[in-house]
């Protein structure tokens, strides 16, 4: 009896609840809120949003990227990258372009879920390093045939500048920026006070100025490696080349033999970590990031720093007059018993405008094709050069007068050095993540570069 | 003796007032420690990018409005954080009414499958929010809810509800029973009692939820980030992070963003203090 009666009760409040939700001021709400439902489904549709395909016949290319319109004007590839977009908008009044802009480290997780789930955008960058991934999980539509149909194109590229996206001979995606990560970045008045007229050419060299500067009291290089990719990303990959040439990186890349436990990696270790151990770094590298690190060398605290070409335009910007007239451009000094090849800076494009795969409609697919193409040609990159962003289009056209010094001087310099693969943007993020993690450890001196060697090989062999 | 005594008295006066000199400079240097980031936020805001770089922590040489000025100008922070108020408020008020009714009923009422119900409930604080990401995407996306107005409200709804009817269950379970009795007595409805006994007694811990609440969905991200796709839809978490661009951070810029929308929220907090300390109390126990 007392059961069932419980039972009633709880049926009637239930019930209550649901129809009255308590007060009528909320059931007014509900209204309200179903009212501008309404509205704004109607609103939408009529801008045309609501609807994913064509309404009243237009076409829709949806693209994603990790810009954003506010930084237009401060970046020299975003502000070439929305200009060309806009362009190519007006060309084609009967397309819809919906453009889904964040920023990168927003981007990263969004796009693997859109993934995951199936809902790629018609046009999306892809990490060199991501492209393994997206071709296995048939995320990523094959563009060589229309690369190859317009040689003009694809051959207006610098040396290897599809590589990261290119899979068993076909190409994903076309590169757009370009960069080398692993500058030199020296303040020649203070190096001449030690007694450099240029930056050394040797390790050892390297070593002896690092002992001037330190009786003197000065950080040699500043490394903000906090976010734990500046070491691997803008030493490493150069360091490592220098001991071990680019067909280790090859055979690394392609699974063919080379192990990270081999000597030559190895001893590119070591030898970072000698230079740490000999106070090359500032004390607080761990704590401090990739932008705190800009303050010290612009505060003189520090004589050097390495770092990508995108710190060109934060030079330009932020440096104060007299760091800015001293500030040369460099790489990172031979090494004894290494590669051939000396002259080598990592760099390369890291990321690439892709087409999805679920773009199947042969109409659809050219016209996204040649939207693809406005993004990564002449039409963005004559912009982006001339705001001192480093292309991957090999001639970009603009004007020198107007550019920062720095760009032009790294311009010149380039021509005789040849690109090695930045290990970031092309090795698997999962070996990556413990090179990064692992070169925090080595550069305290916390572990041995064997050991270190060893992590990174297990992961590599985990990977593949 | 005396003069013991007299010696004595002093030495204690002063070591009790040395030791309340220690602990107000502790507690003072505590509070400082919580008050200058958003003071250095707002000096900061007001230096150019060059400034900033070359020493974070001095103060701008001049009064510069460039950040305010691209802030208003160039973003579109303004609809943002309408976008963000508009969730916050819709999502505390359906979870308050939603945990109020819920929490009443699993505190007062014994029947059978209660504690299946309140388990059900309290599970769902124990799920990693990033390991719903993507399958809440797809099932919001083949039923065509997601990039709407009222996407957002699924999820903070859903998230928010599992604490909030936990704190409320055993709040209601602390209030005597006899005062509803009384009331019945004197004739109340189950309505009437709910709303008009039960609900003003509960206003601690329905004022703590609604602060815990408002705070989870002013600040939430990932579903924000992956939910809604149109720009016109954005939150202000999502939004900030446009101030980054990929390889530089225009801070004093980011920070006139920080300025301009934590400031309506610091407004509403000096306005409500008294009442959300009071609410943070109340849940202090279970919170």
């Amino acid at each position: 009896m007392k059961k069932k009666l419980l039972a009633a009760l709880m049926a009637v409040t239930l019930a209550a609840s649901m129809t009255a939700c308590g007060a009528p001021q909320a059931v007014d709400d509900d209204k309200d809120s179903k009212d501008t439902a309404q509205t704004e489904e109607k609103k939408e549709q009529d801008s045309g949003e609501a609807s994913e395909e064509s309404t009243d016949g237009k076409t829709t290319i949806t693209v994603i990227c990790h810009q954003s319109r506010s930084n237009i004007g401060e970046g020299g590839f975003t502000t070439g990258f929305f200009g060309a977009l806009d362009t190519w908008q007006e060309e084609h009044p009967d397309v819809e372009v919906k453009v889904e802009e964040m920023d990168q480290t927003a981007y990263q997780t969004k796009i693997n879920s859109l993934g995951a789930s199936g809902d790629m955008p018609d046009l999306f960058m892809m990490k060199g390093s991501w492209t393994k991934t997206f071709v296995e999980n048939g995320w990523v539509s094959d563009i060589t045939a229309e690369l190859d149909a317009d040689q003009e194109w694809k051959n207006a590229y610098i040396k290897g500048g599809f590589d990261a996206a290119t899979r068993d001979d076909k190409i994903y995606g076309v590169p757009q920026e370009s960069m080398s990560t692993g500058m030199v970045y020296y303040n020649s008045d203070m190096w001449k006070e030690i007694g450099y007229e240029t930056f050394p050419e040797t390790w050892d060299e390297l070593l002896d100025a690092v002992d001037k500067f330190k009786e003197k009291g000065i950080t040699p290089f500043v490394m903000g490696n906090k976010p734990n990719w500046p070491a691997e990303s803008c030493w490493l990959s150069t360091l490592g080349d220098r001991f071990t040439g680019p067909d280790w990186t090859q055979s690394i890349l392609e699974g063919s033999g080379a192990k990270f436990t081999d000597e030559a990696f190895v001893k590119a270790l070591t030898a970072f970590q000698e230079l740490a151990q000999r106070g090359a770094f500032n004390e607080d590298i761990n704590s401090i990031d990739d932008t705190e690190q800009n303050t010290v060398y612009f505060n003189k605290k520090a004589a050097a720093i390495v770092n990508g070409t995108w710190f060109i335009p934060t030079i330009d910007n932020s440096a104060p007059e007299d760091v800015k007239a001293a500030t040369k451009l460099a790489i990172l000094p031979s090494v004894e018993g290494g590669a051939e090849n000396q002259k080598t800076v990592s760099g390369g494009p890291a990321w690439f405008m892709s087409l999805s795969s679920k773009v199947t409609d042969p109409a659809k697919r050219e016209l996204a094709m040649d939207l693809l193409k406005a993004l990564t040609d002449e039409r963005q990159a004559n912009v982006t050069a001339s705001m001192g962003g480093v292309t991957a289009w090999a001639n970009p056209e603009y004007d020198t007068a107007k550019v920062p010094a720095l760009f032009n001087e790294y311009n010149a310099m380039i021509k005789d050095i040849t690109a090695v693969p930045i290990y970031d943007a092309c090795m698997d993020a999962s070996v990556i993540e413990t090179m990064n993690v692992g070169l925090q450890s080595l550069l305290i001196g916390e572990k041995a570069p064997e050991e270190l060697a060893d992590e990174i090989q297990m992961e590599q062999e985990l990977a593949q | 003796m005396a003069e013991l005594k007299k010696n004595a008295v002093p030495a204690k006066k002063v070591g009790k007032s040395i030791g309340k000199v220690i602990c107000n400079a502790v507690l003072l240097l505590f509070s400082f420690s919580c008050i200058f980031p958003m003071v250095w936020i707002f000096y900061s805001s007001f230096k150019t990018q060059a400034e900033f770089t070359q020493s974070s922590t001095a103060l701008p040489q001049a009064l510069n409005l460039k950040n305010y000025i691209s802030v208003f100008t160039q973003t579109k922070l303004g609809m943002y954080m309408l976008n963000s108020a508009r969730n916050t408020i819709l999502s505390v008020l359906i979870i308050i009414v939603f945990s109020f009714l819920a929490g009443y009923v699993l505190s007062r009422y014994r029947f059978r499958g209660r504690s299946l119900i309140y388990n059900y409930f309290i599970m769902g604080m124990l799920i990693p929010v990033h390991a719903l990401l993507v399958p809440m995407y797809v099932q919001l996306r083949q039923s065509g809810l997601t990039n709407h107005w009222y996407t957002l409200l699924f999820p903070y709804v859903a998230f928010g509800l599992p604490i909030s009817i936990m704190l409320i269950e055993s709040y209601i379970a602390s209030i005597p029973k006899e005062l509803e009795e009384a009331a019945s007595i004197d004739g109340c409805g189950f309505f009437r009692c709910l709303f008009q006994i039960v609900f003003p007694l509960a206003m601690p811990i329905l004022s703590t939820v609604a602060i815990i609440q408002f705070f989870a969905v002013w600040n939430e991200f990932s579903f924000s980030l992956i939910l809604v796709n149109s720009d016109t839809l954005r939150t202000v978490p999502v939004g900030l992070t446009m101030f980054k661009s990929a390889y530089t951070v225009d801070y004093p810029r980011l920070m006139a963003g920080i300025m301009t929308t934590t400031l309506p929220v610091m407004i509403l907090y000096f306005v409500f203090s008294k009442r959300i300390i009071e609410g943070m109390v109340a849940g202090a126990v279970k919170g």
